[in-house]
């Protein structure tokens, strides 16, 4: 997470958690603690407040109530005593200005004094029917004070007082105001009805502490609300029994109301506290707005909240700035380093700097001025490679494992008849279409082979005929699967058919006067008894000569027919073992004319092979005649037999001049000579070696020499053992009754 | 058949055919030679040899394999059963192959052979009655 940030978030993060944190922790401290202080001398004042208040309240209630009292205890009073009462009655209510009116009644209900307004009022009633008039009926002897009334606008309480005659009572002790109230109903003679004006208490209750913005309210036992600084809002009496303080109060009304924070009749937050009034059964509640309470405290967390926001916004523009200087270098290092690596090396990184970002820049100036160097040096290699692969012969081409063109050079472009930008990508069948004896083929270039004489039609409609060596690559890491390399020997083909042609012709021409020339010679030799010895001798001689020339041309044709793969086999059950030991004596001659020892080492008779009597025959021929002629006076030839594992091997020895290592290369190709040798014998034309190797294999056996020079050489061959389900195989298409020799075939069928 | 195979030789080389005749001749072979198709064509109805030998190589516009053909499917001339051996100097190429192994009996390089191999040749062929050689 860390990680990945940028570096100017780092700092800015860094900055922030040494200057922003502590900040904000001192702030939060200091304003909790002066919040708690600020609550606690809240909770003290309201305390007071409540406490006092409700003193006050009590202590103004109460006096009213005892100069009730006192004035009901009155004889003149007690006695209803009319003319001294209304003196007596109406100099007490102008005493006291709250007092808005007074009646006497007996205890009939009859009114016997009524002051209204400090004046004796002369209208008159009976109160029998007034709530007040229960003090005299239900006997209760107590003083009753009424629920406080709105009727006249302002608040209105009043105080009913029943009469009772001390005359009666005849008990002494009894001095005390409470004492003298509780006596019985029949002392009682009657009633005196006292209004109170409350609007004066109510404002010396209400009007709360000056110079705080704290208030106070009045509510019964039932939590209506009695008494309110707004005297329009108590004049409804509204129900407050589900307000914090007051649902408090009604809980337990008789005890004091320590502060709590609750909510105010206005839904307010408020700190509130209340007094219960004794008599009466209300409580004087006061209270304080939370938000007055906490106006410092909320100001300076104001003060520290902008505080606050100031630093950091300060923080973020210092961080900022740091950070851009910290991180200068490094962009343009970050730039420098793009525009390298898309290829501008020409780039200098410029990092005023000395430290270590400015070491790092010039580090990187080193690095692209050699990989610079380093790319050109590639670039001329490249250049190299290219003049060197374009001006290749062959068609090389590289693929991937798709077969896809991956690279070609010129030759493979020209082979294409194409760029080789445009078979770049191609798919090398699509490109290259070969066949191969006439059928589609394609080539693998998943493995290492030589496809040899590929034909392709080039888009030109000439037909090329190509050598294909698919090379494998291991592991390339640019994918290349394989190299393909494609050798046209269409010319060479070209030429070499010319030559076979040529050669083919040529043989033919030569054999017709050599037809005619061993056809006289024979039909000389016919009539030998009219000749001398010796012009008998020069006519074998000749006719020697011509049947080595005829050996040659046939063996010419026979070159012609093996590159054609026309050379065809006729097989035979053959004694070998038979075949060689006559082969032997033909040789002998010659052998013993040059001094040379011709032996043989084998079985005389039954070693059966399949074979072609007369190509196999002219093998065995041409090897001893070739040893023999490599083989100096005195020398030695060894052939012999040996029967194997299912195949007869042949060798044939001899200790003559031997065969050069590049020699032995070159041994079995055409028309290759091995230098040296006495000049005779028949195999000068070098094409014998390559005939027999041609014969060996159509008998699929295997020829091979060991030579070393001066020494002597070993050629030897294999051929099958006859077997007879491999012989029907082989004779299978052979026609039956075939005559076969040398120079003529007959089939002797019934037509 | 009695007695010797008549023979017909179809060569255009004078030599060569001079060669044959006296061997055959010497022996006694009944032999006529010819030196083109349209002979050979015209001699063979009343002629009717046991054995022709018949060049390739022959001048004019049919060829001996043209030759070889129409004696073969040509009932006029009645030579279905008649032997004939090919006489060439060229090497065995596909279509010469092809023909002789369909339609001749035989085939002869001529420089491979001795003139007197002519009688192996003949004599390979299983004649009611051959005749004794040499």
């Amino acid at each position: 997470m860390w990680l990945s940030l940028d570096i100017r978030t780092k700092v800015f993060l860094l900055f922030s958690l040494i200057s922003l944190v502590p900040l904000l922790i001192i702030s939060i401290i200091l304003v909790r603690s002066l919040h708690t202080e600020l609550e606690t001398a809240a909770v003290n004042r309201q305390t007071i407040l409540a406490k006092s208040s409700g003193q006050r309240f009590n202590d103004l209630l109460e006096t009213k109530i005892n100069s009730v009292i006192t004035q009901s205890q009155d004889t003149d009073i007690i006695n209803l005593d009319g003319d001294k009462a209304k003196v007596k009655l109406l100099q007490y209510v102008n005493q006291d200005s709250d007092i808005l009116g007074l009646t006497l009644a007996d205890n009939t209900g009859r009114v016997k004094v009524a002051i209204r307004n400090s004046q004796i009022s002369l209208e008159l009633g009976n109160l029998r029917s007034t709530e007040a008039f229960k003090v005299v009926t239900q006997r209760s002897n107590e003083v009753s004070i009424g629920e406080i009334s709105y009727d006249s606008g302002n608040p209105t309480m009043q105080v009913v007082v029943p009469l009772i005659s001390f005359g009666k009572l005849g008990d002494k002790n009894l001095t005390s105001t409470e004492a003298v109230v509780r006596r019985f109903g029949s002392d009682i003679t009657g009633l005196m009805v006292v209004e109170y004006s409350l609007s004066n208490i109510w404002g010396s209750i209400l009007r709360g502490a000056p110079g705080t913005s704290g208030s106070s309210y009045i509510v019964n036992a039932a939590g209506k609300l009695i008494a309110h600084p707004d005297s329009g809002r108590a004049k409804s009496n509204p129900d407050l029994k589900n307000v914090g303080q007051v649902a408090k109060f009604l809980d337990s009304p008789k005890a004091f109301g320590v502060p709590t924070f609750t909510q105010s009749p206005d839904n307010t937050e408020v700190l509130s506290a209340h007094y219960p009034i004794a008599r009466t059964g209300w409580a004087v509640i006061t209270q304080e707005p939370q938000a007055t309470i906490f106006a410092p405290s909320n100001k300076i967390a104001q003060l520290a909240t902008s505080v606050f926001l100031l630093a950091t916004i300060a923080s973020i523009i210092v961080s900022l700035l740091f950070s851009r200087n910290l991180t200068r270098p490094i962009l343009s290092l970050v730039a420098g380093t793009s525009r390298i690596s898309e290829g501008d090396l020409d780039h200098q990184i410029q990092v005023r700097s000395n430290d270590e970002i400015g070491v790092l820049a010039q580090r990187f100036n080193d690095m692209t001025s050699n990989l610079k160097q380093t790319i050109s040096k590639f670039r001329t290699e490249s250049t190299k490679l290219n003049i060197v692969l374009n001006s290749v012969g062959e068609g090389i081409i590289a693929v991937d494992n798709e077969n896809r063109i991956v690279l070609a050079n010129m030759s493979a472009a020209v082979l294409a008849g194409k760029l080789p930008t445009d078979i770049n990508g191609q798919h090398f069948d699509e490109v290259f279409t070969l066949s191969k004896n006439n059928e589609p083929f394609k080539i693998n270039p998943g493995s290492t082979e030589v496809y040899k004489d590929v034909a392709y039609i080039s888009p030109s409609k000439r037909i090329h005929y190509i050598d294909i060596f698919a090379n494998r690559v291991e592991d390339d890491p640019d994918g290349i699967e394989s190299i393909i390399t494609m050798r046209d020997q269409t010319d060479e083909r070209d030429l070499e058919l010319m030559k076979l042609d040529f050669v083919s012709m040529a043989a033919h021409e030569l054999r017709t006067p050599i037809t005619a020339i061993r056809g006289y010679l024979g039909l000389i030799l016919e009539e030998k008894s009219l000749m001398s010895e010796k012009g008998c001798e020069s006519v074998e001689r000749a006719q020697s000569s011509t049947k080595q020339l005829v050996g040659l041309v046939s063996n010419l044709l026979n070159v012609s027919k093996i590159e054609n793969g026309k050379l065809n086999m006729i097989f035979t059950k053959l004694d070998w073992a038979k075949a060689v030991s006559s082969a032997i004596g033909d040789h002998k001659f010659t052998a013993d004319e040059n001094n040379i020892k011709l032996s043989y080492d084998g079985p005389e008779d039954n070693v059966w092979i399949m074979a072609d009597e007369i190509a196999i025959k002219e093998v065995i021929n041409n090897l001893i005649a070739n040893s023999i002629h490599y083989t100096a006076k005195d020398g030695a030839v060894v052939v012999s037999m040996i029967v194997q594992d299912n195949e007869v091997i042949t060798h044939v020895q001899d200790n003559g001049i031997g065969i050069s290592p590049y020699g032995m290369k070159h041994l079995f190709t055409k028309f290759y000579r091995v230098k040296g040798g006495i000049a005779s014998g028949s195999g000068g034309t070098g094409l014998g070696l390559y005939i027999s190797k041609s014969v060996v294999e159509l008998h699929n056996g295997r020829i091979w020499v060991e030579s070393e020079e001066g020494k002597g050489s070993d050629f030897a061959f294999s051929l099958p053992s006859y077997d007879e389900v491999q012989y029907e195989k082989l004779t299978s298409k052979q026609v039956t009754g075939v005559n076969k020799r040398r120079g003529w075939i007959t089939k002797n069928t019934t037509r | 058949m009695a007695g010797l195979p008549k023979i017909l030789l179809v060569e255009d080389n004078v030599q060569i055919a001079d060669i044959y005749t006296q061997v055959l001749s010497g022996k006694g072979y009944p032999l006529k030679v010819v030196d083109t198709v349209y002979k050979l064509l015209e001699l063979v109805p009343e002629y009717k040899p046991d054995i022709i030998f018949l060049d390739i190589m022959l001048p004019g516009d049919k060829s001996g394999l043209d030759a070889l053909k129409i004696l073969r499917n040509d009932p006029k001339y009645g030579t279905a059963k008649t032997r004939i051996v090919m006489l060439t100097n060229f090497g065995l190429n596909e279509e010469i192959e092809k023909l002789w192994e369909k339609y001749a009996d035989g085939y002869v390089i001529k420089a491979e052979i001795d003139p007197h191999e002519l009688f192996d040749i003949i004599n390979s062929f299983d004649f009611e009655k051959t005749a004794p050689v040499e």
